[in-house]
C-alpha cells in the first residue's frame, strides 16, 4: 500500500533529532538529562509506528521506501539499540565530559541513517543512508573531546570511512552505467537470467561489496575497527558494533541471496565471501587472544562475530541471520554496558587487571558480565549458543560444511579469551582499588534488559523465531 | 559543444589580453613597497602559510555545506513551475531541515569571534 | 576540435593530480588540486553536462578547496614533509594498484570500444535534472538535507568550542 504513513518511523526520528538539537542549543540549564528523555521518547514513538505498520507492506516514493516485514524487524532492532545507547549515555556523558545534547541528536540521526539503509532497494538511497549513518558515527566516536584516543578514533574512522564511501560511489557509477538503473532488482535480473553482468558492472558490484564489508568490519577491511571501537566512548562503541553491522548485513542479504542462487556468481562471489568469512573469524579471534584491555578484546570479538554473521548470509539463511543479530544486540550491549559501569568521573576501567577480583567486590556486575561473555562464547543455556547453533546448522544444511567446521573451530578459540576474563574476575586477587560510581539507574536498567534478553532467548526462543520466520517467509 | 569551446577560448583569451594590456599600458614607478608581492594582510617573507583560527574553519565548513545545498536549487528552480504544491512541499522540507540546522549552528556560536 | 580540448583538459587533469601527489608542499598540493578540479569541470562540460561542470567548479574548486586551505593552515605544518618510503609497502601498493588498473581496463574495454551503455541515453539538460529530482530522486534529495544536517552537527561537535569557553 502506498501511503505517506510509510515515512512515519523515519520522520519521527528525524523530528526528534531536530527537537533535541534545538533544545540543546537554546537550553541554559547545566543538567542535560531531559534531552535524553526527549530522544528516547522519539525512539519509542518510532517503535510504535513500526508496530502499527507490521503486516501492512507500506511503501512510498514509488517503491524507493519499502516497509516490508524484513525491514520492519531490523528497524525495530535499531530502535531498541538506540534506546540502549541513549540510556547508557545518560550518566556516562556527564562523567566523561561529553555533551549529552550532541550525543542524543547524533544517535538519532545515525538511527535515521540505519532505517533509510534497510528500508530501500535503491542503491542511491542505500548509499545516502549509509553516509548519514557514517557522518553521524564519525562525530559520535570523537565526542569525548578531552580524550586523545577518542579523537584519534574519530579521525581514523573518518579517513577510512570516506575512502570506503568513495569506493561505494565509484562502484555505483559503474553499476548505473552498465545497467541504467539504480535498483537492486535490475542488477539481479541481469544476473539471474543467466545473461550475466557486464564486466564493468561486476567490478562495480565488487567495489560496492568492498565498501559494505568495510562498514561491517570484515577482514581484510577490518583494520580500522579495533582502534575505533576502543577509542570511542563506550555507549557509542555499542552502537558502532551493532548498528552498521546489522544494516550492512541486511543490505548484503537482500543483494546477495538472489545472486548466490545463480551458478556463475556463486562461483566467484560465493567463494570470495567464504574466504573473507573464514579470515574474519580467525583474525578477530586470534587477535583477541592477545589483548590486555577488555574493551579492545571485545572489539576484536565483534569482528569475529561479523564472520559468523557472514556465514548466515552465504547460506542464505535469513531467519538465523536476524535471530543472531537480535541476540548479538543483547549480549554485546550487555557486555559493553558492564564495561561502561566500570567507571567513575573521568576514569574508565577497561584493563584486564582492573577486572581482577571483581567477583568479590561487585558480585552482581561480575555475574552479569559472566553471563554475557558465556553467551558471546556460545555456551548452551544462553541465547548465544542457540544463535550460533542455528547459523552453523543452516550452513551445513545448505552444503557449506567446511565453512561450518571453520566457524566452530574459530568459536572454540574464542572460548579461551572470554573465559580468561571470567577467571580474572573470580580467581585473581584484586591489586588496585578500582572504585566505581554506582549511581546510574539507567545503565543498570540496560544491563538488566540485556540479561533478560540473553536468558529469555536462550531458554524460550520460540516466539521470536516464529515471528522472524513469518516475516521472512513472504520476502525471500 | 562549439559554444562551450568558444566560451572557453574567448574568456581565456580575454584574461590573457587584459594581463598583457596592463603590462603594456600601466605606468611603472618602482619603489621598494611596490616591489613586494601583494598578499592580503600577511607579510611577504614568511615560511609557508600562517596558522588560522578554528572559527575561520567552521565558517568555511558552513559555507561548503550551504554551497552544496544551493547547488541543488538551480535545477530545481527550472522544474519548479510544473510541480505545484508537491514541489513546494518537497523544497520546503529540504529548506526547513537545513534552516533548523543553520539556527542550531548559529546558536552554538559558529559566528562568535573570540 | 572536441578531441583537442579533451586531450588538453585530460592531460591537465591527470598531470595536476600527479603533481599534487609528488609535491611535498601542502599549499602547492591544494592548488594543484584546484587545477585538476577545474579541468575535470571542463571535461564535464565537454560531455554536455553543464550543470555538473558548474557544480564541479563552484563546489569542488571553490568551496572544498577553501576548506582544504583552511585545514592546512589550521594544522600549521612548518616546512615540507619528509619523504618516507618503505620499499615493501611501495611494492605492495604498486602491485595492488596495477591489478586494480588492469581490472578496470578489462572492464572498461567493452564499454569504450563497444556500443554505448544503457545510461548514456539519460543525459540531458538541467531542467530535466530538476524534474528527476522532483520525481524519481525526491527521496534521495530529501535525505541529502539530512546528510548535510548530520555533517553540520558532527563538525560542530568535533571542531566547535568547548562548553563554557
Amino acid at each position: 500500500m502506498t501511503t505517506f504513513m510509510a515515512l512515519a518511523p523515519l520522520l519521527t526520528v528525524v523530528f526528534g533529532a531536530l527537537v533535541v538539537l534545538l533544545l540543546e542549543a537554546f537550553m541554559k540549564r547545566a543538567n542535560r538529562e531531559p534531552l535524553g528523555y526527549v530522544a528516547a521518547l522519539a525512539l519509542l514513538a518510532a517503535g510504535f509506528f513500526v508496530i502499527r505498520s507490521w503486516n501492512r507492506d507500506l511503501d512510498y516514493f514509488g517503491g524507493r521506501l519499502v516497509l516490508d516485514r524484513f525491514s520492519l524487524l531490523l528497524i525495530a532492532l535499531f530502535v531498541i539499540l538506540g534506546l540502549f545507547v541513549l540510556l547508557m549515555g545518560l550518566k556516562y556523558a556527564a562523567r566523561q565530559g561529553m555533551n549529552l545534547g550532541e550525543f542524543c541528536g547524533l544517535v538519532l540521526l545515525a538511527v535515521a541513517g540505519l532505517m533509510i539503509m534497510v528500508s530501500s532497494t535503491d542503491w542511491l538511497v542505500v548509499f545516502l543512508g549509509l553516509e548519514v549513518l557514517s557522518v553521524a558515527s564519525y562525530a559520535l566516536s570523537g565526542l569525548k573531546k578531552t580524550d586523545r584516543t577518542s579523537s584519534e578514533a574519530a579521525a581514523k574512522y573518518f579517513l577510512m570511512g570516506s575512502f570506503a564511501g568513495a569506493f561505494f560511489v565509484f562502484g555505483l557509477a559503474l553499476v548505473f552505467g552498465t545497467s541504467g538503473s539504480l535498483d537492486f532488482s535490475t542488477l539481479l535480473a541481469g544476473g539471474v537470467s543467466g545473461a550475466g553482468l557486464a564486466p564493468a558492472g561486476a567490478v562495480g558490484l565488487g567495489l560496492i561489496l568492498a565498501a559494505l564489508s568495510f562498514k561491517i568490519a570484515i577482514a581484510p577491511f577490518h583494520m580500522w575497527a579495533p582502534d575505533v571501537y576502543e577509542g570511542a566512548p563506550t555507549p557509542v562503541t555499542v552502537f558502532l558494533t551493532v548498528g552498521p553491522k546489522a544494516a550492512g548485513l541486511a543490505v548484503l542479504f537482500r543483494l546477495l541471496v538472489p545472486l548466490l542462487r545463480n551458478e556463475p556468481f556463486a562461483a566467484v562471489f560465493g567463494s570470495a565471501l567464504s574466504l573473507m568469512a573464514v579470515l574474519t573469524m580467525f583474525a578477530g579471534n586470534l587477535a583477541a587472544l592477545r589483548q590486555r584491555s577488555v574493551k579492545r578484546m571485545l572489539a576484536y570479538s565483534s569482528i569475529a562475530h561479523s564472520g559468523y554473521l557472514i556465514v548466515a548470509v552465504i547460506a542464505g539463511d535469513g531467519p538465523s541471520l536476524v535471530f543472531y543479530l537480535v541476540v548479538y544486540l543483547f549480549m554485546n550491549a550487555g557486555a559493553f554496558s558492564v564495561l561502561a559501569a566500570m567507571s567513575r568521573k573521568g576514569v574508565e576501567y577497561t584493563a584486564l587487571d582492573d577486572f581482577a577480583g571483581l567477583g568479590r567486590r561487585y558480585p552482581w556486575l561480575a555475574a552479569c558480565l559472566s553471563v554475557f561473555l558465556l553467551s558471546l562464547a556460545g555456551f548452551p543455556p544462553t541465547a548465544g549458543f542457540l544463535a550460533k547453533f542455528y547459523v552453523f546448522s543452516g550452513a551445513v544444511r545448505e552444503g557449506h560444511v567446511a565453512l561450518a567446521v571453520a566457524a566452530v573451530l574459530a568459536s572454540l578459540i574464542s572460548v579461551a579469551y572470554y573465559l580468561k576474563v571470567i577467571v580474572f574476575m573470580y580467581m585473581k586477587e584484586d591489586q588496585g582499588e578500582a572504585a566505581i560510581d554506582q549511581e546510574n539507574p539507567a545503565l543498570y536498567l540496560v544491563i538488566f534488559l540485556c540479561l533478560f534478553g540473553v536468558v529469555q532467548l536462550g531458554l524460550w526462543p520460540g516466539n521470536l523465531l516464529a515471528l522472524i520466520r513469518q516475516a521472512l517467509s513472504a520476502a525471500f | 559543444m562549439l559554444e562551450l569551446t568558444l566560451s572557453f577560448l574567448v574568456f581565456g583569451l580575454l584574461a590573457a589580453v587584459m594581463i598583457v594590456i596592463n603590462y603594456l599600458l600601466g605606468p611603472r614607478k618602482p619603489n621598494p613597497a611596490r616591489e613586494k608581492p601583494f598578499e592580503c594582510g600577511s607579510p611577504p617573507l614568511q615560511a609557508g602559510i600562517g596558522p588560522v583560527n578554528i572559527p575561520f574553519f567552521l565558517v568555511a565548513l558552513l559555507f561548503l555545506l550551504l554551497d552544496v545545498e544551493i547547488a541543488f536549487f538551480y535545477p530545481l528552480a527550472l522544474a519548479f513551475r510544473d510541480r505545484g504544491f508537491g514541489g513546494l512541499a518537497a523544497l520546503g522540507t529540504f529548506i526547513l531541515v537545513l534552516a533548523l540546522g543553520f539556527v542550531y549552528a548559529w546558536k552554538k556560536g559558529i559566528f562568535r569571534w573570540s | 576540435m572536441a578531441w583537442a580540448v579533451f586531450l588538453i583538459l585530460s592531460f591537465l587533469c591527470i598531470g595536476s593530480v600527479a603533481a599534487m601527489i609528488l609535491s611535498r608542499n601542502q599549499a602547492h598540493n591544494a592548488l594543484f588540486l584546484v587545477l585538476s578540479f577545474s579541468s575535470l569541470g571542463g571535461l564535464f562540460g565537454l560531455l554536455d553536462a553543464p550543470f555538473a561542470a558548474a557544480v564541479q567548479v563552484l563546489v569542488y574548486a571553490g568551496a572544498i578547496m577553501v576548506l582544504f586551505l583552511f585545514a592546512i593552515m589550521m594544522f600549521n605544518l612548518r616546512g615540507e614533509l619528509p619523504v618516507r618510503v618503505k620499499k615493501t609497502r611501495l611494492a605492495f601498493t604498486v602491485g595492488l594498484g596495477t591489478i586494480l588498473l588492469a581490472e578496470l581496463l578489462l572492464a572498461g574495454r567493452k564499454l569504450v570500444l563497444g556500443s554505448p551503455g544503457a545510461a548514456s541515453a539519460a543525459g540531458g539538460d538541467t531542467a530535466r535534472l530538476g524534474h528527476f529530482l522532483f520525481s524519481d530522486y525526491l527521496y534521495a534529495f530529501e535525505i541529502t538535507s539530512l546528510l548535510i544536517l548530520a555533517a553540520l552537527v558532527g563538525a560542530l561537535a568535533l571542531a566547535g568550542k568547548r562548553e563554557g569557553s
